[in-house]
């Protein structure tokens, strides 16, 4: 399996992004296809609400790949957040929501893409601003999935290109109907 | 000696499965603990009167200035956040027990400077994942009282309120 990172970095960048807003970081997108296990975040203030993912689109249309409910992300650290299964594909951006509290961010980079409210989940959205210059403190990383080794197929798809089964990642699943994977 | 909480917030119904959020704390004698001892700006009730764009203060060294003057306090910020998935089945006992294993994983890890490295056990499906069932049980932990719960059991673990 080869490792994956999206997103520019988490670190206190100085300015700020604030809440209600889903953002898409443009700086550094997946390299690779795969599943995203470790969040990492920076915030400004105390935020509620939090949810991280995936994105992919052009222009002012965007969809939502995959994402992660957070919950509660305290201020004034980098946040590392583990043991998560968001799916991601090549050349997918990193993404944020916030009900509350501002995300840590700077008006230089490779830009976002922005739109009022909670678009987490929400399939194909039109409507997003651009910001030419800009950066947030999000970042994850992942591996591509390696499939099983013991079975061949699931569900007639070969074992070494499945990336789930039934909605969990490949490196959750242990056995199927008995058989070690 | 570190220590963990189970964080309500981040406890969710995900893919069918029940998502547990711990996080998990240094305290002063733990190796590490400075960057997470933090001291930070105390923006309560606090309010910037410049000029505010959409993506935030329009005069970013303005609005540093203001913060750069808030009083401060100081807080221990947890070093990790750890999900565990499980299915819906499963006990408050197992909760608490997991919280250790996943404390002892990350701090290892931690001190290793490869939180990336935490990985939670493969595990196998009694049955296909219910997600009203899963949804059931997370608002039964969001309300359930696990430092109470730790208490009623024979064995200690490192979990706080």
């Amino acid at each position: 399996m080869a490792a994956i990172d999206i997103g520019p970095g988490a670190s206190n960048l100085g300015g700020i992004s604030p809440a209600t807003y889903t953002c898409i970081d443009l700086t550094n997108p997946a390299n690779d296809t795969g599943t995203l296990t470790s969040f990492e975040t920076f915030m400004a203030t105390d935020g509620t609400g939090v949810k991280l993912g995936t994105f992919y689109g052009s222009s002012t249309t965007w969809t939502n790949r995959d994402y992660e409910t957070i919950g509660n992300v305290t201020s004034g650290s980098k946040q590392t957040f583990t043991g998560k299964s968001c799916e991601v594909q090549t050349g997918d951006y990193i993404g944020r929501y916030a009900a509350t509290g501002n995300q840590s961010a700077k008006s230089t980079g490779a830009g976002m893409k922005y739109i009022a409210g909670d678009k987490f989940g929400a399939g194909q959205v039109g409507g997003y601003t651009s910001e030419a210059a800009f950066e947030q403190a999000l970042y994850a990383t992942g591996e591509t999935d390696g499939g099983w080794s013991h079975i061949t197929k699931v569900d007639g798809v070969t074992a070494s290109g499945a990336a789930k089964k039934d909605g969990i990642a490949v490196g959750s699943v242990a056995k199927i109907n008995g058989v070690a994977v | 000696m570190a220590y963990f909480k189970i964080n309500t917030t981040g406890c969710g119904e995900r893919k069918g499965l029940v998502e547990v959020r711990y996080d998990c704390y240094l305290s002063r004698d733990d190796a590490g603990n400075e960057e997470h001892y933090v001291t930070v700006p105390d923006f309560t009730d606090a309010v910037y009167e410049g000029k505010m764009g959409e993506m935030g203060p329009e005069d970013v060294a303005d609005y540093k200035k203001w913060v750069e003057g808030l009083p401060t306090i100081t807080k221990n910020n947890p070093f990790c956040c750890h999900f565990v998935q499980f299915e819906a089945s499963v006990t408050d006992e197992e909760i608490v027990k997991k919280g250790d294993e996943v404390l002892k994983m990350a701090f290892e890890n931690h001190q290793k400077g490869d939180l990336k490295a935490n990985r939670n056990t493969p595990f196998t499906l009694s049955k296909e994942p219910d997600a009203t069932e899963s949804a059931l049980r997370v608002s039964q932990i969001k309300t359930t009282d696990y430092v109470a719960i730790e208490a009623s059991l024979p064995d200690t673990y490192r979990i706080r309120g």
